[in-house]
């Protein structure tokens, strides 16, 4: 099976080894986005980290697909 | 046709590792006459001195090289090797006629004297000269052994020469053994995979290229799956009188935002008072004499020179007899007394004033904690040059002269003001350094030093009027990739390749399309490459292999050891890996097909097309007439931009388009010197070059 969002072989959730590490360091940055905001929205921190400069492509490539609604969980 | 062999009578064949360095050696043992001798071709001195008749010859580095006995490059595991003459298989080689040449003037020789660089590569150069074009070494046999080309050093070597010692040999050429059998059974177990695949084979891995490979790849999935995490710099600008003063909040970054506004807060409408003021000084201690790792990356740093560039031109400068051997692990400089070096080195006006206020004091070397049994630290010999260098190489020796005269300058000391501002409960610092006293740094000025300045005259007790707190939001930022310096620290820090390996290996990650650009990024052939190996071959990337190879054949190098016992498990290592990767060709072929067509591709794009501006400029061979042209990959929307190629030649892409024209450039590589030229046929600036020649006549 290939990965949802590239053409490497899928290993866990659908997503290839760097691309279900891009969603673990992603759902790792909310918990310190949550504390540092003191309350953030999933939604609203997927935009801004998209937006961030420094965000590693895998990572926005996770948050594209995440923004259209298919649930990478 | 073979040249009459000379009749010399009896004398010392004197084998050297390149022809300057073989006049030099001539030199330095005739005081300066010796007499040329042309055998077959090649050239070479004779010459006689107190010590007896000499014959002074040169290989010009390899002369031979590891090849398997099948001439089959499908075949594989491939474990029967032999030592061949380079480019035997195209016949009459410039590496044969050279070898019968010695082998002439080895008949008449007494004996031998291994006058080849002191080192593995050195060593095993000559050693099979010796063994393979020498007749098998039945006569005695010298080794000579100096670190730089000069006559005294020259001199003291051939005094000292020693009974020729094997272990050197024997691991050097077991090196190039080993790493001939891991690059030729994996590349041909990779090819063999892809060969239903498509067109494009030419895939190599080796034992050094992988685990460095893998660095670079390791970082960018570092750089691509990073996350920026938000955080606050708090700054505080203070007043009294006139003098301003802009100072950070204690804690560097303020993790919270909230936090971030309180101390706003706290801080608005108060006054700081002046907590602590500390003056401290600092020492900075002279750097350590220049190994080559320190070389390289030294010259990137500050000329901008690739490792593998600034090794070529070391090694023109050492064979020019300007500085000591470069291919050195050494922080040390040689015992001897470097006040002759020194003043030579000031009788250029350059550095003459340096050289006198070192020349005051006693001389005592700053020294690093590297050492190399072979040779010292790189250092100029002081010597003049005979010819005008280039630019490039006048750059390097500066750098290698300055660093060296900075080993004998006095320590930089520094003055380390830090001031600390109350504000309530918050903390405000202001740090500044100024240069006290320059010492070495006047010497080394390439390491910019701040002016000296003075620190903002307050003293403890002091109370500022706090003009304004303000927070900036920031985010955390990825790693750096690597640049050619970074990844040669990187391999020396954890034992990839060895110091004279290390740079050609970056450089063919590079030729093979693996990594791309001046900040080091992975390409999708990189990527595939890496991911498969750890598949099916993960001891191939792995920092172990390439580790205990190296430390085996430092073992056999020191003490000796077992050559066929390495050997052994080197074929057994290599049975193991190419079995796995027999029984998953398909698997493997399937994980890297895509990539290796993309790479096929990308390999032969030029550059964007300036005529339609969406297509990409590239090579492609007529199905008609098998000669190539540059197209646009537009064609089919339109696009007609098109320009023929010089047929032949290897085409190398320049990093940037045609400055008049923005089409593509290449490098046509063939003969001594690449050509360069701007495929557009009509570039503004040919049709300069054209029109300039008619104008050119008439004014002649």
């Amino acid at each position: 099976m290939k990965c949802r969002i590239c053409e490497r072989p899928a290993k866990k959730r659908g997503l290839c080894a760097y691309h279900a590490r891009a969603l673990a360091a992603l759902k790792r940055g909310y918990d310190a986005w949550n504390k540092a905001y003191s309350g953030v929205s999933w939604k609203g921190y997927l935009k801004r980290v998209k937006d961030a400069e420094g965000t590693g492509r895998w990572v926005k490539e996770v948050i594209t697909v995440e923004e259209s609604g298919a649930s990478l969980d | 046709m073979s040249s009459p062999k000379p009749n010399l009578g009896a004398y010392s064949l004197v084998i050297c590792e390149k022809p300057d360095a073989a006049r030099r050696v001539a030199e330095a043992l005739s005081d300066g006459h010796p007499r040329p001798l042309i055998v077959g071709g090649m050239q070479a001195f004779q010459l006689e001195n107190a010590s007896g008749r000499y014959v002074v010859c040169a290989a010009s580095g390899h002369l031979y090289g590891v090849s398997d006995t099948i001439a089959n490059r499908r075949v594989y595991p491939v474990f029967d090797v032999e030592w061949f003459p380079l480019d035997s298989a195209k016949g009459g080689s410039r590496a044969e006629r050279r070898i019968r040449a010695i082998q002439d003037l080895c008949e008449g020789a007494t004996s031998l004297v291994n006058a080849c660089d002191f080192d593995s590569e050195g060593e095993t150069i000559g050693n099979n000269i010796l063994r393979y074009a020498c007749n098998g070494r039945k006569r005695p046999t010298l080794r000579t052994k100096f670190s730089a080309l000069t006559k005294d050093e020259i001199g003291r070597a051939f005094r000292e020469a020693e009974d020729d010692a094997e272990n050197l040999a024997v691991a050097g050429r077991l090196r190039h053994v080993a790493d001939f059998l891991w690059g030729v059974n994996l590349s041909r177990a990779l090819a063999e995979s892809l060969r239903t695949a498509n067109g494009y084979r030419k895939i190599s891995v080796g034992r050094v290229q992988g685990p460095t490979l893998a660095f670079v790849l390791e970082r960018e999935i570092h750089i691509q799956t990073f996350v920026p995490i938000p955080y606050w710099v708090v700054t505080g600008v203070f007043r009294k009188d006139e003098a301003v003063l802009e100072a950070r909040y204690s804690v560097r970054k303020v993790q919270t935002k909230i936090e971030a506004e309180r101390v706003q807060g706290v801080c608005a409408g108060k006054t700081g008072l002046v907590s602590r003021v500390a003056r401290q000084m600092s020492h900075r201690p002279p750097p350590a004499p220049l190994n080559l790792g320190d070389l390289q990356r030294e010259s990137y740093r500050l000329l901008g020179f690739a490792p593998s560039r600034t090794l070529q031109i070391a090694e023109r400068l050492y064979l020019g007899a300007l500085i000591s051997y470069p291919r050195t692990n050494s922080q040390r400089l040689p015992k001897m007394d470097h006040s002759l070096v020194l003043q030579k080195i000031g009788r250029s006006g350059e550095y003459g004033l340096v050289v006198s206020g070192l020349l005051s004091r006693a001389l005592r070397p700053r020294e690093g904690p590297a050492s190399d049994s072979a040779h010292p630290a790189i250092h100029p010999t002081g010597e003049i040059p005979r010819k005008q260098l280039s630019r490039e190489e006048k750059l390097v020796l500066g750098l290698v002269t300055r660093r060296y005269l900075a080993c004998f300058a006095e320590e930089a000391l520094d003055e380390m003001v830090s001031i600390t501002i109350a504000v309530g409960s918050c903390e405000f610092d202001w740090v500044g350094r100024r240069v006290v006293s320059p010492g070495w740094l006047r010497v080394y000025s390439a390491d910019k030093f701040e002016a000296a300045g003075s620190s903002p005259g307050l003293k403890e007790g002091d109370v500022l009027v706090v003009d304004k707190v303000s927070s900036e939001e920031k985010f955390g930022s990825p790693p750096s990739r690597y640049n050619q310096s970074s990844l040669l620290e990187k391999m020396e820090r954890k034992r990839v390749g060895t110091k004279a390996t290390r740079a050609d290996i970056i450089s063919t990650l590079l030729e093979r399309g693996y990594v791309t650009g001046e900040s080091l990024t992975p390409t999708s052939l990189g990527f595939s490459l890496i991911e498969t190996m750890k598949e099916y071959c993960p001891e191939i990337v792995s920092v172990q292999l390439t580790r205990d190879t190296e430390r085996r054949l430092e073992s056999i190098e020191r003490d000796g050891g077992d050559a066929s016992e390495f050997l052994e498990e080197l074929f057994e290592s290599l049975s193991k890996v190419l079995g796995t990767m027999r029984d998953h060709e398909p698997e493997i072929a399937d994980r890297m097909r895509s990539s290796v067509g993309d790479a096929a591709v990308a390999r032969t794009v030029l550059g964007s097309c300036p005529v339609c501006g969406v297509g990409k400029l590239r090579v492609i061979r007529s199905s008609k007439t098998g000669k190539r042209f540059v197209g646009c990959t537009n064609y089919p929307a339109g696009c007609r931009a098109s320009a023929p190629l010089p047929q032949r030649g290897k085409l190398r892409n320049a990093a940037r388009p045609c400055r008049y024209c923005r089409w593509p450039v290449v490098y046509v590589v063939r003969g001594r010197r690449p050509w360069r030229l701007c495929v557009n046929l009509k570039c503004p600036q040919k049709a300069q070059n054209t029109n300039e020649v008619p104008n050119l006549r008439k004014a002649s």
